[in-house]
């Protein structure tokens, strides 16, 4: 058999490619639409009977499997438009099989369903009725990657009457609602977490007043959360440090002007100058003043957007507790204050001169609240909180004891020590916030 | 002289069917699925690291965030006909303080029912009197004068003097001793007129209405000795926007009509989402994860694991209609899970496996059509004893297919939207205009290249001369901004292969200045899908000295014809040729030398010669495997 001769063109795989046979492509659908149903019929068992959650388990794995069955069945016949109807059959049995507390399945044997309905009358129709209906399906999904492109603030009217009417539940469903504007308007800074654990483990017995063990929480770790070659589980870390950076900057807006200022009165009666002013015994509380170069001084405070003060500042707070606890007991009696340190980077003016990017002083950390394991945030009139909290350069002299050339005002805060004492602390020891863990240090 | 003639022009729609539904060779789809694949694996497998931190029951998100968000979050549109209707909604404020401050006051006004709600109503009694004044500056000083009150005792005289009667007197210390003072003009002067000038009646109307709100108030626990969350209630009134304030008191009227569950719940779902679930437009997300429903960690891990083993089966192309579609649901599972782990890497996967789903893409370079030549092979012979054209066309390269082309087509036009959006909106920035854009992301000190010293001071000392530094960061914006906006016309030009390249090397820089690796490695692989077939096709194929096997069977013999097709199926490089022997008792292989081989022997001279099994010639140190080959393609 000479297989270097002339080849044929061969218009369709069927030309070469036998066909699986339809019964046999039957029978294994209705293998698939029998498991779906013995879900079902499992469901009916568990709503009469006791503890269901044995039964729940298998009516899962029976829909998974009948569901996959016939999946396999349809790609084997995919030309036959009762293949789809099985399809269809298997997907609304699917739906009634599952528990119900596998709903969100239920929204994907839904369009499982549908999809399924979709295929059965393409095949039902002439290839002229099926041009004319896969391409409005088209229009339809490239005019939702339009509006979804077109959706960030501050958007036409037109797109948002379809964004949030017509297309939101689509795209979303298929995760494709990103408008793609990358770095966009402008490469922001990034963020990194530092939660200061703070667990009580006894009373003293001379003051009578709580002890607490302390413990520093850095995220992303470097480079220990670097735990993949390409560094995906790191990026995907700062992508978690980068939620909690959406907020709204500054106090200059229209509105709430009784409670800005409050906000601003209260943090600025925390400031050393004016403690000094009002000449105010402050010795039990802390005093930090606003940082020196980040003017005008209403910039440091940033609300963060109602979302992440609502639940993800909560969350993360929550999981810190519980993930660096030995067990619920400890959980139940530690809290957790958070801040973000925006990182900003070297302008080149400042490159150029050798600074160090890794410098304390290129970091702004906002404080963000102190959080029980349940998430609570402890005192929303935290005189600090969304302030930021300085870390201050400074030259130390030549018969300075403290060789640290800045105060980090953080670990003031976060602490309750004095800035003196935070400055002749050493940073190994965990008490005060060690600033050399945020360098690479295991190459540099 | 003849003229040159133009050829007449296509109907539109036939230019439209032409674009979209012209059968294509599915090779490259195939060759995106397994660059795709690969990439969809590791990214997966760098998930078992952390399925507990991101996925579960106590994660960064953790399930009860998650489980809240997917039933109740809230999505609203603009009023579509009216252009009247304000698009507000109650809204509570966003400092914490003032929030718990203001929900406290909600939480405490008295119960009540749709049958019984005059309690509720006496309480808002004075604050719907306040917004009923047209002059909003009227509302802000109605309520400051409730809010001046700071006592019991403060909150009597100020109403005593509402009522036209003489405050008690007090007893003042003055230089000349103790002097009974009247007080009443003072209480008096603070008296907002629009109150002094109501009828006697309505002045105790207004009395009473300011004592039952002045109770509740009263009777709050605010939780410090200033109580100053009562200032916050005031406040957040006097501050929220008109329409905002109306939407807020109608959502606070409204709750009377409801009954004390239904209060409960709006008054939580007012202070988790911040708004009236009864306007929204729906609540709740169309999301799907099997996290959401799975937490116990140990089943965690077997589905994770699981789920590789599709994506790697989704990857080789085994039953590749059924593990795409597994494959997609999988991954999007995790996407929906913990949105806040993501970043546009996961986008561009997504997309990926979207459209690969839609397209046959196991239909090349793949075990799926390693079983189709094999079915196709055995067809044949089965036949004719032979291999026909059509199975000899089938064989040499996979046919044409409408839906491949399709999904590529699909998957070129959404890459354009991706870059003229990712361009365009470049353009808002001044930071692209002067090009510190290029510097800052060089220079952020998170990205994981500024571990290395080195590039720092390769940073360094491009900063040395002025011009070097500002000649590069504006090349390299034009250059990112060119790309962008310029790629999805020239894309469809002569210049394809040009922009393909830049876009390649945009992407490639990209890759290593920040270290987004994956994410770039992705948008390169959809690059990939404006490569033309043969491009691909070609590179995969063997070169012209490849060995020349025959493969001697008996074609009456059915174990024969099938070991046959087999040899035929894995033989990709049209190495092999057929002999039909109808004498002979076994199969048996034979290089260019004519030395024929069998069982054990003929395997290890199969895998030799043919250069699919070369490359693979390692799986047969797999146990089983050797034996298994053996057994098929040399069967006694």
């Amino acid at each position: 058999m000479d297989r270097d001769a002339p080849l044929a063109s061969p218009t369709s795989p069927a030309d070469a490619v036998p066909l699986y046979d339809a019964r046999a492509s039957r029978n294994i659908a209705f293998i698939g639409l029998g498991l779906c149903g013995a879900a079902v019929l499992l469901g009916v068992v568990a709503a009469f009977g006791g503890d269901s959650t044995p039964l729940n388990s298998m009516r899962v794995a029976l829909v998974f499997i009948g569901m996959v069955t016939t999946g396999a069945a349809i790609s084997m016949r995919p030309d036959l438009w009762w293949m789809w109807g099985l399809g269809v059959a298997a997907s609304t049995l699917g739906f009634f099989g599952l528990s119900p507390d596998w709903d969100s399945f239920h929204a994907l044997l839904l369009v499982m369903a549908g999809v399924s309905v979709f295929a059965m009358l393409l095949r039902l129709s002439s290839l002229r009725w099926r041009i004319v209906i896969i391409s409005a399906m088209l229009m339809f999904h490239f005019v939702g990657i339009f509006s979804a492109v077109t959706s960030p603030p501050t958007s036409p009217w037109l797109t948002d009457q379809a964004f949030t009417r017509v297309y939101n539940p689509y795209l979303q469903f298929i995760y494709m609602r990103n408008a793609y504007h990358f770095y966009s308007p402008e490469p922001g800074p990034a963020s990194i977490l530092a939660f200061l654990l703070k667990t009580e483990t006894g009373t003293d017995p001379t003051t009578g007043r709580a002890r607490y063990k302390t413990e520093w929480i850095v995220m992303p770790r470097k480079p220990i959360d670097v735990r993949d070659p390409l560094g995906l589980s790191y990026y995907r870390r700062l992508s978690l440090t980068e939620q909690l950076a959406r907020g709204n900057a500054g106090l200059a807006m229209p509105n709430d002007q009784f409670e800005k200022t409050d906000v601003w009165y209260r943090r600025n009666s925390r400031t050393p100058d004016a403690a000094s002013r009002r000449e105010l015994d402050r010795s039990e509380a802390i005093q930090i003043p606003f940082h020196p170069t980040e003017v005008p001084t209403i910039r440091q405070y940033k609300l963060p957007n109602a979302d992440v003060a609502r639940f993800i500042l909560p969350s993360y707070a929550s999981h810190v507790i519980l993930d660096f606890t030995p067990d619920k007991e400890a959980a139940a009696k530690t809290t957790v204050k958070v801040y973000r340190l925006e990182h900003q980077a070297l302008p080149v003016d400042q490159f150029r001169l050798g600074l160090n990017p890794f410098h304390p002083g290129t970091y702004r950390p906002y404080f963000l609240g102190e959080y029980d394991a349940r998430g609570n945030l402890l005192n929303p009139q935290e005189d600090f909180l969304y302030w930021m909290l300085p870390v201050v350069p400074r030259t130390p002299g030549p018969g300075d004891p403290n060789k640290k050339g800045y105060i980090d005002y953080m670990s003031v805060h976060a602490t309750g020590m004095k800035p003196e004492e935070v400055l002749a602390a050493d940073e190994k020891d965990g008490q005060v916030f060690d600033w050399n863990q945020l360098r690479w240090s295991s190459l540099r | 002289m003849s003229t040159p003639t133009t050829p007449p022009a296509r109907p539109w729609w036939r230019g439209w069917t032409d674009f979209w539904f012209t059968p294509g060779d599915p090779t490259t789809i195939a060759f995106v699925r397994i660059s795709t694949g690969l990439l969809v694996l590791y990214i997966h497998l760098a998930y078992s690291f952390d399925l507990q931190a991101f996925f579960g029951k106590h994660a960064w998100y953790a399930s009860a965030f998650v489980e809240r968000e997917r039933h109740e979050s809230p999505s609203y549109a603009q009023p579509f006909w009216a252009w009247d209707q304000p698009f507000a909604f109650p809204r509570l404020p966003d400092y914490p303080h003032r929030r718990q401050a203001f929900m406290k006051f909600l939480r405490a006004l008295p119960e009540s029912s749709p049958t019984d709600t005059s309690a509720r109503v006496a309480a808002l009694a004075y604050i719907n009197r306040a917004y009923s004044f047209q002059n909003p500056g009227e509302f802000n000083h109605a309520l400051a004068y409730v809010q001046q009150m700071p006592s019991r005792t403060e909150m009597e005289r100020y109403l005593t003097a509402l009522a036209g009667n003489k405050v008690e007197t007090i007893t003042e210390i003055t230089g000349d001793g103790p002097k009974k003072v009247d007080i009443s003009e003072s209480y008096k002067a603070n008296t907002p007129d629009f109150y002094a000038n109501l009828s006697t009646d309505e002045r105790a109307k207004v009395a009473n209405e300011v004592r039952t709100l002045w109770n509740l108030l009263d009777g709050i626990a605010w939780g410090d000795a200033e109580r100053r969350g009562r200032n916050y209630v005031f406040n957040h009134l006097v501050e929220i926007p008109p329409d905002g304030r109306k939407a807020l008191l109608d959502f606070v009227n409204s709750l009377t009509k409801e009954n004390a569950a239904e209060q409960k719940r709006l008054l939580d779902y007012l202070e988790y989402w911040n708004n009236d679930p009864r306007v929204a437009l729906r609540t709740g997300s169309n999301i799907f994860s099997i996290w959401f429903h799975i937490t116990d960690p140990t089943q965690m891990a077997l589905v994770h694991a699981a789920v590789c083993v599709v994506i790697l089966m989704f990857t080789l192309g085994l039953f590749t209609r059924v593990t795409s579609v597994l494959v997609w649901i999988a991954c999007v599972g995790y996407i929906h899970r913990t949105q806040q782990v993501l970043f546009g890497m996961d986008t561009m996967m997504n997309i990926l496996l979207f459209y690969l789903m839609i397209g046959n893409s196991g239909a090349a370079l793949s075990l799926d059509r390693l079983i189709a030549r094999f079915r196709a092979s055995r067809a044949s012979l089965a036949r004719s004893g032979t291999i026909d054209a059509n199975t000899r066309a089938f064989l040499a390269c996979p046919p044409p297919s409408v839906n491949a082309a399709f999904a590529m087509r699909l998957l070129q036009v959404h890459f354009c939207f991706i870059y003229m959006a990712a361009g365009l909106s470049k353009l808002k920035g001044p930071a692209w205009w002067d090009g510190r854009a290029f510097w800052d992301v060089v220079v952020n000190p998170e990205f994981t290249l500024m571990q290395y010293t080195l590039y720092e001071e390769a940073l360094r000392a491009v900063t040395k001369l002025k011009p070097v530094y500002y000649v590069t960061i504006s090349f390299a914006v034009w250059f990112t901004l060119f790309i962008e906006i310029a790629t999805p016309f020239l894309l469809w030009t002569r210049l394809r292969w040009v922009v393909i390249f830049l876009a390649t090397a945009m992407h490639a820089i990209i890759g290593v200045l920040m270290g987004l690796n994956l994410f770039e490695l992705l948008m390169v692989v959809m690059l990939l899908a404006f490569l033309p077939d043969r491009v691909i096709r070609d590179r995969f194929r063997g070169g012209p000295g490849l060995a020349k096997l025959t493969f001697a069977f008996n074609p009456a013999n059915a174990a024969h014809t099938r070991a046959a097709s087999l040899a035929l199926a894995l033989d990709i490089d049209n190495q092999i040729t057929l002999v039909p022997d109808k004498a002979a008792t076994a199969t048996s292989v034979a290089s260019a030398d004519g030395k024929a081989a069998t069982g054990t022997e003929g395997t290890a001279a199969f895998t030799r010669g043919l250069r699919l099994l070369s490359m693979l010639s390692w799986l047969l140190w797999v146990p089983g495997v050797r034996a298994l080959l053996t057994r098929r393609l040399f069967p006694r």
